[in-house]
């Protein structure tokens, strides 16, 4: 497990995606696994009950060769340096609850003839039998709510926080992995032994075997929890190491800049599209800010900025130039951009009165007009001649056409 | 009618499992589940019909309440898919009809049906307690190498095995 | 109430309208709803006997019409709710505005009724092929006349869209099929009715692509309409609901019952319907969350 850098997967952790998407993800990973359960016989009671009765372990092959394709693929991401197992989300262990809740559930998977996720796709399949246990599940649930001061001291009996066995245990996740795979070959071929035995005994047919198809899946899981193994040792690409060939995480964000005559026609005409923030210490901000602009507060700042709306742009500014980026910002999602010159340029250039230009040609005009009207409209003073200035309100001609930064 | 389809075969049946549990993984970065959301089914069935005592319950108040939208998790719209998945898989089979499972020697509907409904109770309380299933806890955190998972997932074949000789007539 | 003068405040100005639109709550997706179905089962048998020169065996498909009639006036129960100003229903009838679409909609209203009607009685007296093409006509019209209902408030993103009426017809259809599918039928009828519904529901997935994409290529508005759909809080409900459960799974459902001769279940009618319900509340829903005020400048 590469701790320093981020790896590609998973890829949620890695921000690939939002919250929406996530769920959108849901769905169709459920669609998928109902589909593989019902394929693997598990939409009908009597194909589960039967590995209780030694006459078909189906069960115990499917969950089994499931759990070591699972574990063995991610075995050997994880020592590529693709995949960080501890960022995944990982059942906690609280032993006695676990072991309690584990022999009651077993009881009521004989009793009901499904567990809770296969109950859901025998119910799909038309099996009002799966329907009932569905519901048995819900009200079971909330029978465990309602009497929750009798299992209230059970259920944290033996909590001991996540705990994997390569940690508890002292072994590499890959040699773990291996063994896995060993366990369950051996798990099989009991299964089968029983399966053929208790048929013979009980002149029933015994499930078709298929010994063709079963060694080549065992075959692939076998080579790749090999794979596993040979990664462990490879010096510095194994776990624990190699963060130079995790990809780069997230890009620097870009930062754009402001310039203040911009920031002062876009406060104008299109509030909406800007989050102004005085990032100023909070007794200087309270004195002078500019016009719509909010004091970053002093406690949880950068809380406070992830919470603003990031269809706007956020504006940050301080007394000058803010070196950028400000890493106050980083958990906004929206665009970023900076004052440039920060408030003493926003204060010269449309706090302060606009000079008469020198040279009277039309753009230097057209410029002061502007300056003049966007003065006017912070400072309530009057518009200055020329008389013929723009309005202050909205309706004004962008100025000069140099707006930049403040969208998008 | 068409013919059913067989089963697939099991190992090829758990690799696609597995493959399915993996991508989940890593697109995700959790695995798969199904008690968590019939739990957020029944507490936001339990509060539209008491919204105040709900909100205000130990145990229930976590998830439904002012603010909350009980329905808002991973695991209800992945047992949304599930039942979609388990319904595409079942009719493209040949397998999708209105019926009651039940051994060689069926029960009395009724009777099997109440067997499904103890179980079904049985297992709530046991998923609540143990925090998840046999796709939650043992298929997921067993892949996952979780300890805890482990020791539910002997526990689950302990319990079944020990329950099986009473509840031969049902399933032999 | 003072009851001579009603004042009302239009547009943005009203304070219910900004920053995010929460005056509609259940009553008019499912006022929209109701009246898509309405407009299916008004179009669907009467369609069905022009293309087959005499009327459909099965007697649910004939009463079609009549339940156009009586879903529509749940529906405008559900509408009436939503009303602010109840007693004053009648004066929609007072004039005709015919630039605005909720006076073509109450006259819409009052059309389907005599249509619904005559279409399931048959006098001897009308001639019959003129009576059904007007009743696919009124369906047609109550049927886009939903989705315009939408599209008209231009103060919302996500609803300025001209495809919404194609839309709203398609998926009407679509759960007009679904809603017959679901009651005893002869056999040729639920046949055509699969086939109908499978090829709405891709004329359903093929309108809201346009709809995505006409929201992605438009301008930024447009944009964070797309947004609200693909990405917002209400996106897991349009793809999860909308997409996949309505749309996407029946069709593979309709698909493996015609291809493979499959025995009809009632899964694909059923998450049809949810699908459609879904539609027309999260069309509503992340409508009146996208605002003008937030659009990124």
């Amino acid at each position: 497990m590469s701790e320093t850098a981020m790896t590609l997967f998973p890829l949620y952790a890695a921000d690939a995606f939002g919250y929406e998407a996530f769920l959108v993800l849901g769905t169709l990973i459920g669609v998928a696994f109902g589909f593989v359960l019902e394929r693997s016989g598990f939409g009908r009671a009597p194909v589960l009950a039967a590995q209780f009765y030694g006459s078909d372990t189906r069960v115990l092959k499917v969950m089994f060769t499931g759990i070591v394709t699972a574990l063995v693929g991610m075995t050997v991401l994880d020592g590529a340096g693709l995949l960080d197992i501890s960022r995944l989300v990982i059942p906690e262990t609280i032993l006695w609850a676990q072991v309690a809740g584990g022999l009651l559930l077993g009881v009521g998977f004989i009793v009901s003839g499904y567990c809770p996720g296969t109950s859901v796709v025998s119910a799909a399949s038309g099996n009002v039998d799966g329907l009932v246990t569905v519901v048995g599940v819900v009200a079971g649930s909330l029978v465990f709510g309602v009497a929750w001061p009798v299992f209230q001291p059970l259920h944290d009996a033996g909590a001991m926080g996540v705990v994997r066995l390569p940690d508890l245990l002292g072994v590499p996740q890959a040699l773990l992995a291996f063994g896995v795979f060993a366990m369950a070959v051996g798990a099989f071929g009991f299964g089968e032994w029983v399966e053929r035995a208790l048929g013979s005994r009980r002149g029933e047919p015994v499930p078709a075997s298929q010994p063709r198809v079963r060694n080549r899946v065992l075959a692939g899981l076998g080579g790749a929890s090999a794979i596993g193994l040979a990664l462990l040792l490879v010096p510095g690409d194994g776990p624990g190491g190699a963060p130079g060939d995790a990809p780069p995480g997230a890009a620097p964000r870009h930062v754009a800049s402001i310039e203040p005559l911009a920031l002062a026609a876009d406060l104008v005409e299109r509030p909406w599209s800007l989050s102004l923030v005085d990032v100023r210490p909070a007794a200087e901000c309270e004195a002078a800010r500019i016009p719509g602009a909010a004091c970053l507060p002093a406690d949880d700042p950068a809380g406070f900025l992830a919470a603003l709306p990031p269809a706007r742009t956020l504006v940050l500014y301080a007394a000058a130039d803010l070196p950028p980026p400000p890493d106050v910002g980083s958990r906004f999602t929206g665009p970023v951009a900076v004052l440039r010159g920060g408030f003493d340029a926003f204060r010269s250039a449309v706090l302060a009165k606009p000079e008469l230009p020198a040279a009277p040609d039309a753009a230097a005009v057209a410029a002061f007009r502007t300056r003049s009207a966007l003065h006017g409209h912070f400072t309530g003073a009057k518009t200055q001649a020329p008389p013929a200035a723009v309005p202050a309100r909205s309706g004004a001609p962008a100025p000069g056409g140099k707006k930049k930064g403040g969208g998008c | 009618m068409t013919q059913e389809k067989p089963f697939w075969n099991p190992y090829v049946g758990g690799f696609v499992l597995g493959l399915v549990l993996l991508g989940s993984f890593l697109v995700v970065g959790n695995g798969l589940g199904a008690s968590g959301a019939a739990n957020r089914l029944g507490v936001g069935a339990a509060y539209l019909v008491a919204p105040e005592t709900v909100a205000a319950h130990e145990v229930f108040g976590e998830y439904a309440g002012p603010g909350k939208n009980v329905l808002d998790d991973w695991l209800v719209f992945e047992v949304l898919g599930v039942f979609l998945g388990g319904a595409l898989g079942a009719y493209s089979a040949g397998r999708m009809r209105r019926g009651i499972q039940g051994g060689p020697r069926p029960l009395a509907p009724w009777k099997r049906l109440a067997f499904a409904f103890a179980g079904g109770l049985l297992m709530g309380v046991a998923a609540r307690l143990a925090r998840g299933c046999t796709s939650g806890q043992a298929l997921t955190g067993g892949a996952l190498l979780s300890a805890g998972s482990w020791a539910f997932m002997m526990m689950v074949f302990a319990g079944g095995y020990l329950a099986a000789p009473f509840l031969r007539r049902q399933w032999r | 109430m003072d009851p001579t003068i009603v004042e009302t405040v239009h547009g943005r100005a009203n304070p219910l309208v900004d920053p995010t639109l929460s005056v509609w709550g259940w009553e008019i997706p499912v006022y929209l709803f109701l009246g898509g179905l309405a407009a299916g089962l008004m179009i669907l048998p009467a369609a069905l006997e022009l293309a087959r020169g005499r009327r459909p065996d099965s007697v649910w498909v004939r009463l079609g019409p009549l339940l156009a009639a009586a879903l529509l006036s749940l529906g405008m129960g559900a509408l009436f709710l939503d009303l602010e100003h109840k007693l004053y229903v009648w004066r929609f009838y007072l004039a005709f505005k015919p630039a605005s679409p909720m006076s073509w909609g109450a006259w819409i209203l009052v059309l389907v009724y005599p249509v619904a009607f005559l279409a399931w009685w048959d006098p001897a007296w009308l001639p019959r092929r003129a009576v059904l093409w007007t009743a696919v006509a009124a369906g047609g019209a109550l049927g886009i006349y939903t989705g315009i209902l939408l599209g008209a408030m231009a103060a919302r993103p996500g609803w300025n869209s001209a495809v919404l009426g194609p839309l709203f017809l398609a998926s009407g259809l679509s759960t007009g099929a679904a809603l017959l599918l679901l009651l005893p039928l002869d056999a040729r009828d639920r046949h055509a009715l699969v086939r109908i519904d499978a090829v709405a529901l891709v004329a359903e997935a093929a309108l809201l692509g346009v709809l995505l994409i006409g929201f992605a290529s438009g301008d930024r508005t447009a944009h964070l309409a797309f947004e609200h759909l693909t990405t917002r809080n209400w996106a897991s409900a349009f793809w999860s609901l909308v997409v996949v459960a309505g749309i996407s799974v029946p069709l593979a459902f309709e698909a493996l019952e015609i291809r493979r001769k499959l025995a009809f279940v009632a899964v694909a009618p059923v998450l049809v319907l949810v699908g459609g319900l879904s539609l027309r509340f999260v069309l509503v829903l992340s409508g009146q969350a996208s605002s003008f005020d937030e659009f990124p400048g």
